[in-house]
């Protein structure tokens, strides 16, 4: 038995848009498609470059990739593993953290060309390989380029770009190795910690924290999940994924992580981050924080995160509430 | 199920009947808006309970038997006493926002963690390799 204790998650199948299991709703010419099941069927090895950008400054490291036997491993200064539908991570210190179960299964995308178009660029050489260019086009403008391994359709370059043709991120494969088995397989550790979010029924939640179903740009709710005291809505536009995260509460901008940008939304203050796998914008609403993040280009991801309702208490009692401790603070000074 | 309302009270009163109570439960789980009403019922009800006793001025009973118009001052005084005390009950039970310190680096490895699910696990899974160096 590959742990000592089974995982046990509460999670239930969320109505109306259920995790199905991995499976994709996208077409059967979803290259994203094609990708996932030569990285689940091919066994490789070798080192890609990450390249992402922070404001105006390109950043990169490089890591070391390998798969097989379905599981995939990617090692620099910390371990992120897939197994299945499983993810897992290794940080030194604190050992190895499951951070998705798979018992939650994947969310179902939309179709990719719902909302965008996918042509094929030619042809092009990658690590010394051949590969498939595609491009996936919005509103006129080539938003990603994908370079696919010609004869088992292993991604080898993910390029990344904003709405004004920049680039935003990269994943190439420096040096690859295809078909052989790596010379040591990944393996699975045998008892992570268990930390992973949990499937939230969407009758469960109150009325106001069912929306947003939709958000702009054509982003569809996939599925909702909490952790601790965070909500988790995923979103998708068929090709990518975003997190609504909510917190219930206020937030003091002193309290916020670094480094971070601050930018204006919608006439309020709010803080953006990047890392090697997308950006991500933090501000609050009503009683709510919001953090919004994915691997959208920033332009698109303000947009979308202008796009979120806010639940501001209309409750009578609340504001009677809040009333009375005005007066009764005004009475105390004002502390 | 939609917000608990009455069902607060008498989940606090424990008057529910043990199915009732696991659904209250379940329900308070994912609901922020009752959970910040179960707040405001069990801060009023320890406001109340720390209420100290209040002993009448002396003469008190014997002036309220007393037939006089001071009866309507005495109502007006009541009326007001009781008025002061309501608000500063509502006071005490209005909310406590809690203060929310993101952890932003713990939630870009759940979103990396959802999103390589959906998408081509290999470009999705790694960067979650490279740690993110958000720090308070």
């Amino acid at each position: 038995m590959r742990r000592a204790v089974s995982f046990a998650v509460a999670a239930v199948v969320l109505l109306g848009g259920a995790p199905a299991g991995g499976a994709h709703a996208a077409g059967e010419h979803d290259p994203l498609d094609d990708a996932r099941k030569a990285a689940e069927q091919t066994p490789f090895s070798g080192s890609v470059t990450l390249q992402w950008r922070d404001a105006s400054v390109l950043h990169q490291d490089q890591l070391v990739v390998q798969g097989a036997h379905g599981t995939l491993l990617a090692e620099g200064r910390r371990s992120a593993m897939a197994v299945g539908d499983e993810r897992l991570l290794y940080s030194p210190g604190g050992g190895w953290q499951e951070l998705w179960p798979s018992g939650l299964g994947a969310a179902s995308r939309p179709d990719l060309d719902d909302a965008y178009v996918v042509r094929a660029a030619g042809t092009a050489t990658v690590a010394g390989y051949a590969t498939d260019v595609v491009e996936i086009v919005k509103a006129g403008a080539v938003r990603e380029r994908l370079d696919l391994e010609a004869n088992t359709k292993l991604l080898l370059q993910r390029r990344q770009y904003d709405s004004h043709g920049v680039l935003e991120r990269a994943f190439t494969f420096d040096r690859i190795k295809i078909g052989d088995q790596p010379t040591t397989a990944p393996t699975t550790p045998l008892a992570p910690k268990q930390a992973g979010p949990r499937a939230v029924a969407m009758r469960s939640l109150p009325g106001s924290e069912r929306e947003p179903a939709q958000l702009a740009a054509g982003y569809r709710r996939l599925g909702v999940y909490s952790q601790g005291d965070v909500v988790q809505m995923v979103y998708s536009d068929g090709l990518y994924d975003l997190s609504l995260f909510q917190q219930d509460g206020g937030l003091d901008p002193g309290d916020l992580p670094s480094p971070r940008q601050t930018v204006r939304m919608e006439g309020h203050a709010a803080w953006t981050y990047s890392w090697p796998g997308g950006e991500a914008i933090t501000w609050t609403a009503g009683h709510t924080v919001y953090t919004l993040m994915g691997d959208v280009p920033p332009d698109e991801l303000r947009t979308v995160a202008g796009s979120v309702t806010v639940h501001r208490s209309t409750s009578v009692a609340h504001r009677l509430r809040q009333a009375c401790r005005v007066l009764v603070e005004s009475f105390r000074g004002g502390r | 199920m939609s917000h608990l309302d009455d069902l607060l009270s008498a989940y606090v009163d424990g008057e529910l009947t043990p199915g009732e109570e696991q659904r209250v439960r379940a329900h308070l789980d994912t609901c922020p808006e009752c959970r910040r009403e179960l707040q405001f019922i069990g801060e009023g009800r320890s406001l109340v309970r720390g209420l100290p006793p209040v002993d009448p001025p002396f003469g008190f009973y014997e002036r309220l038997l007393r037939p006089q118009r001071r009866w309507a001052r005495a109502a007006v005084g009541a009326l007001a006493a009781g008025a002061a005390a309501s608000v500063a009950l509502m006071a005490g039970a209005a909310p406590h926002e809690p203060r929310v310190r993101p952890n932003v680096a713990q939630l870009v490895d759940a979103h990396t963690a959802s999103a390589s699910t959906s998408g081509d696990p290999l470009s999705g899974i790694t960067p979650a390799a490279v740690p993110v160096s958000f720090r308070r």
